[in-house]
């Protein structure tokens, strides 16, 4: 402990510092996202779509899903933090709460991908729809690393998680909307 | 711990593989490069189409990373012009084709997928 500061103080550093140091991490993930995307030469093809009719489609669907896991994610946190009804929320939420974000999380991932391997990163801005898609994209997976880290330290501010679950949240919602949404109001709905 | 806890970790140890896989995948899957296209001949739009299209759209037309073609595109475009401004303009996730087609090509791809698979 520093001399002139109270214990306090020094926790409050301390977890200023750990959460600076998440912050750095989850940067890191994203710039090197972005990175990739821009370096990689986008290889214009499909890994795999699932049964669907293309890998858009696939994407436009999976991405869904992913809003719609997250939603519930949302509404099982508000419950944890005592935001829904006045009853303590019981035990099975807190769990089931990781086990959606993960399930959202994994499901992601071929959208990542694809997006990352076959089509990189857009990077000018005249294509606005393209551009804020992809730093929302690389931007939600740095995001990503901070909440789970978040999650993993004791040492961080009480307000950290709240404020980057609402972050991802967020970012999530803008992915969707220049993406998915983009898509079914382009191709119709429902294109499978 | 119950139940529901090992399913959460069980999931997040799937995710962890994921995720290394996700990485490793980025780094050494390279795509196919196309071989170059011809300049002329009657085989031209099919040669294209193999060369340009195949790997979105699928050998048969019938949809992979982009949408299906087959039995479809004559509906979608009456006026092949229509289709010929997609192939060169480009839209959504397509790439625009003017660049690295002349008209001629475009025009010969679009015939070959509206008469072989439209």
């Amino acid at each position: 402990m520093a001399r002139g500061t109270t214990p306090d103080a020094t926790i409050e550093r301390r977890d200023h510092v750990t959460l600076l140091a998440a912050a750095l991490a989850g940067a890191a993930v994203a710039v090197a996202l972005g990175v990739y995307g821009r370096r990689h030469d986008p290889a214009g093809q499909a890994l795999f779509t699932l049964g669907f009719s293309g890998t858009i489609n696939m994407k436009a669907w999976l991405a869904t899903g992913v809003l719609a896991l997250v939603i519930v994610q949302v509404l099982l946190a508000l419950w944890m933090y005592g935001k829904l009804g006045r009853s303590a929320a019981p035990e099975w939420v807190g769990p089931t709460h990781r086990l959606v974000g993960t399930l959202a999380f994994l499901v992601s991932l071929p959208i990542a991908y694809h997006c990352l391997w076959s089509l990189g990163f857009e990077s000018h801005a005249d294509h606005a729809r393209r551009f804020w898609h992809s730093l929302f994209g690389c931007a939600f997976y740095g995001a990503f690393t901070v909440k789970v880290l978040a999650v993993r330290s004791r040492r961080m501010p009480g307000w950290t998680l709240p404020v980057v679950g609402g972050l991802m949240f967020s970012l999530l919602v803008g992915l969707w909307l220049t993406s998915a949404l983009w898509f079914f109001d382009k191709s119709g709905f429902p294109s499978f | 711990m119950g139940t529901l806890d090992r399913v959460v970790r069980a999931v997040q140890l799937v995710a962890a593989v994921a995720t290394a896989a996700f990485v490793i995948l980025l780094f050494t899957n390279e795509p196919q490069k196309p071989a170059a296209v011809p300049k002329a001949g009657p085989e031209t739009g099919q040669a294209i189409f193999v060369t340009r299209c195949a790997s979105c759209h699928g050998a048969d037309g019938g949809g992979g990373f982009g949408p299906t073609l087959a039995g479809v595109v004559v509906s979608r475009y009456p006026n092949p012009a229509d289709q010929e401004a997609v192939v060169a303009n480009g839209r959504g996730s397509m790439p625009s084709f003017a660049g690295s087609l002349t008209p001629a090509q475009i025009t010969a791809v679009v015939a070959y997928t509206r008469t072989n698979l439209g």
